[in-house]
């Protein structure tokens, strides 16, 4: 092959490589009489890649040779090292990229990448109504909210999405105000009244200046003026959409405060809230003064999370996603990279929380490809999983800052009760919302320390309800799952109540720490 | 200039029919603007169609003959194109100048970037079949097989996205 016309392909090549993430695709150039001809490929060529080719192509010279001649093909072998390939490094960059979903997420490719819930919520949360999305950190609650806002979007139609976590920790009230022009800035880009804006803003700095005393009633006579600038965005078939994207991680005096000025505002002006946030950490409603966003009153629930109480709905589930993301990246599907046994190892660690499962797997890549293994093995996503639980213990700080004690004490008393008394990694507890150490185990399942394997059961004597729950593989998984462990069901499967009955009951006198703060 | 078409006819009257359509709204009665748009719905439904004649002959083309093959296949897909080129940009050529755009297709055409670059790719293999004597079959950029199957999935694209269009095709 000549010098020139390996420095056409180099340039073809480099091009390519600017517009697919810095990835350098595999390429052959195939000649024949008429000339030769540059040939990208992938396992599974989509229209991903004929566009980002197409658009390399557009800024090379037309005296290359390859400007009309290259074109994307499937691999004409299957490669026996999959982890290696282009494609495969291009997943892990798109998994990194799913794994903090905002508005700005996936942009066009949004729904190409995106894969319903195992509920289908899809088709509620685009209705006109207020919701209020739960689920643990990973579960899905703001690609949830983001598949609203597309579909918003698809139909230009006016939205603000506020990612709460600009505002974490603060509890003073000019918070509220903060937010305010949070939403009014951006409604302004849709059509609009500009007055009613100008007066808006002019009623935001007001708040703004008012003292925590003044601000109640301040905010109730700026209410109006807002509510019309708000009304001046909607009409008879253009719905406002409010987004509040982890809105748990204010500090829970305040939430009630901030839902019940931005529902003063919303209400009856065809203006709607869909809220995420972690349970445990939410209040969105204050019984004692009657303020905020009433849970199945002015709000609808969504509880997206279903832990591990439907293993084999989870798996078809987090194999979607996967499968979603393989596409994308020019792979036929997940399983090019992996085996079924590592799948079904990857539902029970990731405990079916999606994000988790998506950031294992390309944990569990490089683990793979550091061992030289061609597939992505069960060994590597359990090295995986004994890594992420470090990550896991950080998330306590952001999330549960003012309980640490608390949930550090009860994780370490049900890791003593499963590895070292039991060597089961599954109990049982009893139901008792008022039980302190029953409390503190709901704290551990919503940072994902524990996990749900069934919501509540009376596997002895009637009256006793019990929820069954796993303690996370990362705290008793290295290289291979401690073989001194006994691990609850191996292949995500139906669960059985046999099955349940015969796990070790946590005892509710267990000691820990009081309780710091009110959540 | 459109070659091979006898006077009267609705392309020889302008370059661009839907040009045509546009600056004479003013002039024309809705009789005399439904009866243009009759003309052009009809002209393009008779590219789609010679475009199915083409692919309908390719299919029945044993898998040995493949220059054959490969030669009608494409022109299947050319004249599709031609059809969608009229129905949405008004554009119509009988230059040979016009197989370069061959991958010029409207931006909200299903996976348009796909088949622009495999269309561009089948032409190339097209004019290897036609004129490459020292050509093999294991020459082609796209296979036999593989070519039939996109040109059968860009006619049936190109129908859905005409009906969606407005052509009763």
């Amino acid at each position: 092959m000549s010098d020139s016309i390996t420095a056409a392909a180099d340039e073809v090549k480099s091009a390519v490589m600017s517009v697919a993430e810095g990835v350098s695709l595999d390429y052959t150039i195939k000649e024949r009489a008429d000339g030769p001809f540059l040939l990208f490929e992938l396992a599974q060529p989509n229209n991903r890649f004929f566009r980002m080719i197409e658009a390399a192509l557009v800024n090379i010279p037309k005296e290359n040779q390859f400007r009309e001649r290259t074109t994307v093909v499937r691999r004409p072998r299957t490669p026996g090292d999959r982890l290696s390939l282009p494609e495969t490094q291009l997943l892990r960059a798109a998994i990194s990229e799913s794994l903090t979903v905002d508005k700005n997420s996936f942009e066009e490719d949004f729904f190409s990448r995106y894969t319903a819930s195992v509920t289908n919520f899809e088709n509620q949360i685009i209705t006109n109504a207020n919701f209020i999305v739960y689920g643990r950190r990973g579960a899905g609650k703001s690609s949830l909210l983001s598949y609203a806002m597309h579909k918003l979007k698809q139909r230009s139609l006016p939205f603000a999405w506020v990612a709460m976590q600009v505002y974490a920790g603060r509890s003073e009230l000019k918070l509220v105000a903060d937010i305010i022009e949070d939403i009014v800035s951006q409604l302004r880009e849709f059509p609009h009244d500009e007055s009613t804006y100008l007066i808006a803003l002019s009623q935001i700095r007001i708040l703004e200046k008012a003292s925590d005393a003044d601000f109640p009633r301040i905010l109730r006579q700026t209410l109006p003026k807002l509510q019309h600038f708000v009304r001046s965005v909607s009409s008879a078939n253009r719905n406002v959409t409010i987004f509040l994207d982890d809105f748990h991680v204010l500090p829970d005096v305040i939430q009630p405060q901030v839902l019940a000025a931005l529902y003063g505002i919303a209400r009856g002006q065809r203006t709607h809230i869909k809220i995420s946030g972690i349970e445990q950490f939410s209040r969105p409603w204050d019984a004692e003064t009657s303020s905020g966003l009433q849970p199945n009153q002015d709000a609808q629930i969504i509880r997206l999370d279903h832990n591990l109480t439907m293993p084999d709905r989870s798996r078809k589930h987090i194999i979607g996603i996967l499968d979603a993301q393989a596409r994308f990246c020019g792979l036929p599907n997940i399983r090019f990279l992996t085996s079924e046994e590592a799948l079904s190892r990857l539902v029970w660690v990731a405990a079916a929380v999606p994000r988790d499962a998506l950031s294992l797997f390309s944990l569990a890549i490089s683990k793979g490809i550091a061992k030289g293994e061609k597939r992505v093995s069960v060994t590597s996503i359990n090295a995986a999983a004994s890594e992420s639980a470090e990550a896991k213990l950080k998330d306590v700080d952001q999330d549960a800052s003012s309980q640490k004690e608390l949930v550090l004490s009860a994780l370490d008393a049900v890791g003593n009760f499963c590895i070292q008394r039991n060597r089961r990694n599954a109990f049982l507890l009893e139901i008792d919302n008022s039980d302190p150490v029953y409390k503190a185990i709901q704290k551990l399942i919503s940072l994902r320390f524990v996990h749900v394997l069934h919501e509540g059961i009376t596997p002895h004597r009637a009256g006793k309800r019990f929820v069954a729950l796993m303690l996370d593989y990362g705290f008793y998984v290295g290289v291979r799952a401690a073989k001194s462990v006994g691990l609850f069901q191996k292949e995500p499967r139906t669960i059985l109540a046999k099955d349940l009955r015969k796990l070790p009951v946590f005892p509710l006198t267990t000691p820990l720490p009081p309780e710091t703060a009110m959540i | 200039m459109a070659k091979k078409l006898k006077s009267p006819h609705l392309l020889l009257a302008s370059n661009n029919p839907n040009l045509l359509r546009t600056n004479l709204l003013h002039l024309l009665d809705a009789n005399a603007i439904g009866a243009l748009d009759k003309e052009l719905e009809r002209n393009v439904k008779a590219l789609f169609n010679l475009g199915l004649y083409h692919f309908t002959f390719a299919v029945g083309i044993p898998p040995a003959d493949w220059r054959q093959k490969i030669s009608r296949t494409y022109y299947g897909a050319y004249n599709t194109k031609r059809a969608v080129d009229l129905k949405f940009s008004g554009s119509f050529s009988t230059d040979s100048g016009d197989h370069m755009e061959i991958d010029k297709l409207p931006d909200k055409f299903q996976n348009r970037s796909t088949y622009g670059m495999q269309l561009k790719a089948l032409r190339e293999d097209r004019n290897l079949c036609d004129y490459s004597h020292d050509s093999a079959e294991s020459d082609l950029v796209i296979k036999v097989t593989d070519a039939e199957t996109l040109v059968r999935d860009f006619i049936a694209d190109a129908r859905a996205f005409l009906r969606t269009s407005g052509v009763n095709i």
